[in-house]
């Protein structure tokens, strides 16, 4: 599903945040598809612009990167930081208030 | 579109940058991966993004990288060249002059090192920021900023060179200026062109640097540190030894007495830098409409983030940029620090108030070091003064005539034509015994024979000048010793003040 700019730019750190906490460890094409799979397609943006936005969370110390060699391939695996895991708490925290406030103003008829 | 043909077009559509073959490498695996497992929608762009987008999702992501760094790498670098200068300038002043800190020379260093800031700023920082932008709102700042160093070159030692006159509001309209102001425009060309061919060398750099940005701060912290610890001991040894940091009767190592050392030097640092800059935007008015419409465009940027962003990533980087660019353009002209028992009125304030109006506190700065202008002679007459007023050298002073004085609400302050036979020059006159200039407080950095800083009449304290780099030109009275008229000097090349002080109301008594 196609969503406004604005609306993915608030979400999608909270997004890949999760997953890869819950995943442990990730490297970008397994963490694309889980995304893709845990929100049962609602989240399919362009799989590209996941990486960019890798190396911003990379940047502001809420993910770690490392390289690793499983079955003789090399790819470079995510995973949260200390750092990350609490901005994820707080984030999730926003969001639930978030959307809750949203449904209920959503379902209210006047 | 086929694979290689995807990954080749996004190849080419990145910045050179140790950064983008990471970001190409993992594409490539991860265009592979898809294969393999058959997730490829109808295209490639529609699976993993259009060449355009990617490409602009990367470069904010290099842009963020490298406008920290550039700025901190600036910062260190400045800092660093700033604290070799005055190295070099204090054994100088050791060793071969008699130097002191706190007098004109100590701004030098400042302004080098507000100098150094925007040259390091400019080949450090400022093109790859630049180059990285994902968009020409962003570019823009920093385009104007590649400007702003060679403008300032040109203003500090080509303008400052050449000019042999004073400034006034009438000279930013000169067609001289507005041709002096595109010098540093093509010179802005040039660098920028020669920093464009550099910047691989310098990305290899800056990336170098990211990889270790912890080690960064740790070093920056401890030298900040050792830095403080090291002004805390000169200053102990400054105060408890006479060594070599003691060359005259003043302490030679003024600034260290001060408890705060390095924020004493910041402050200092910082506002020279506004005050230097200040004329620099009158001067090039184009550049000062520019700066407020950076001004403008980071306010609208801060509010943004007000409205639409969590306070963790509130901008303070443009928000210091922002205050320095209002700073620059509200700075008040601070006045002499002066102390009357009598009633005073600032003449020199008057005149220069109704000739520059709203300007007025900018062209005291823009003035300031600009030769004679804004400079006073003064004529004392029977009841009033005449005030010969510095304007261009080639011209001559204008005159004011000063009357009324009695009354300071109705005095009366007009221009007029050199002064007549009633009126006498005082600076050639002997100063009246009833007025006597005394040494209170020991200002040292007065230069002339009038290094005081208190005048009293019959012996009674009237006036003090309590700030530094100043002394009292002139002082005289009128003939019935009711008013005095004193003429305050920042500097050889400074203007000055002009202060009437009402006396009646200490008249010895018969």
């Amino acid at each position: 599903m196609q969503f406004e700019r604005e609306i993915l730019k608030g979400a999608a750190d909270v997004v890949v945040l999760k997953i890869l906490n819950d995943m442990g460890e990730s490297y970008g094409y397994e963490l694309a598809q889980a995304i893709k799979n845990q929100s049962k397609e609602i989240f399919d943006f362009p799989e590209g612009t996941l990486y960019p936005l890798l190396y911003r969370l990379e940047d502001k110390d809420l993910v770690s990167s490392r390289e690793k060699t499983m079955n003789h391939k090399t790819r470079r695996y995510y995973r949260l930081t200390r750092e990350g895991l609490k901005h994820l708490q707080r984030k999730t925290a926003q969001w639930e208030m978030f959307m809750q406030g949203l449904k209920t103003v959503l379902k209210t008829t006047l | 579109m086929k694979k290689q043909d995807y990954l080749e077009q996004l190849s080419q559509a990145l910045p050179k940058d140790p950064l983008s073959q990471r970001f190409m490498k993992e594409m490539r695996d991860h265009v592979e991966d898809a294969e393999e497992k058959g997730t490829i929608k109808n295209s490639l762009s529609e699976s993993f993004g259009e060449t355009m987008i990617l490409q602009k999702h990367f470069r904010n992501v290099l842009f963020h990288r490298h406008l920290f760094y550039g700025v901190l790498q600036t910062f260190l670098l400045s800092l660093l060249s700033c604290l070799l200068y005055i190295a070099a300038m204090w054994s100088q002043g050791m060793f071969i002059l008699n130097f002191k800190i706190w007098d004109l020379s100590w701004y030098l260093p400042a302004e080098l090192f507000f100098l150094a800031a925007l040259f390091l700023l400019y080949y450090r920082g400022l093109p790859d920021i630049f180059l990285y932008a994902p968009s020409f709102w962003r570019r823009l700042p920093f385009i104007v900023g590649i400007f702003i160093f060679p403008a300032l070159l040109v203003y500090f030692y080509i303008l400052s060179a050449v000019k042999s006159y004073g400034a006034d509001i009438a000279l930013m309209k000169s067609e001289h200026v507005l041709l002096l102001s595109l010098v540093p425009l093509a010179i802005g060309i040039v660098l920028f062109s020669c920093a464009y061919l550099l910047r691989h060398k310098k990305r290899m750099y800056q990336n170098t640097i990211i990889a270790r940005r912890k080690i960064i701060f740790c070093v920056l912290g401890t030298l900040f540190i050792l830095a403080i610890i090291l002004a805390r001991l000169v200053l102990r040894w400054s105060l408890t030894a006479a060594g070599p940091f003691e060359i005259d009767q003043y302490k030679f190592l003024m600034i260290g007495a001060a408890p705060f050392f390095m924020a004493d030097f910041i402050v200092m640092m910082m506002s020279n830098a506004v005050f230097s800059f200040l004329p620099l935007a009158l001067r090039f008015w184009i550049l000062g409409i520019i700066l407020v419409i950076i001004a403008g465009i980071i306010l609208l940027q801060i509010l943004s983030h007000f409205l639409y962003r969590e306070p963790r990533t509130f901008p303070l980087f443009r928000l210091g940029i922002l205050v320095y660019i209002v700073l620059l353009l509200l700075v008040p002209f601070q006045e002499e620090r002066v102390e009357s028992i009598v009633p005073m009125t600032n003449i020199s304030k008057r005149i220069e108030k109704a000739q520059m109006g709203p300007f007025y506190s900018m062209t005291k700065y823009f003035n300031a070091n600009e030769g004679d202008f804004g400079q006073y002679t003064l004529y004392s007459g029977k009841e009033a003064f005449v005030l010969g007023q510095g304007r261009e050298r080639t011209n001559g002073p204008t005159y004011f005539l000063v009357k009324n004085i009695q009354d300071t609400e109705k005095m009366d302050i007009a221009s007029t034509t050199a002064p007549g036979p009633d009126f006498r020059s005082i600076s050639n006159e002997p100063k009246p015994a009833s007025v006597q200039c005394v040494d209170k407080n020991k200002n040292f950095s007065a230069v002339t024979e009038n290094s005081c800083d208190t005048l009293t009449f019959y012996g009674q304290d009237v006036f003090s000048y309590l700030g530094w780099g100043g002394w009292f030109q002139d002082f005289a009275l009128t003939k019935d010793e009711q008013f005095m008229i004193v003429h305050i000097s920042s500097g050889f090349f400074d203007p000055g003040t002009v202060y009437l002080l009402d006396l009646r109301s200490l008249q010895p008594q018969p």
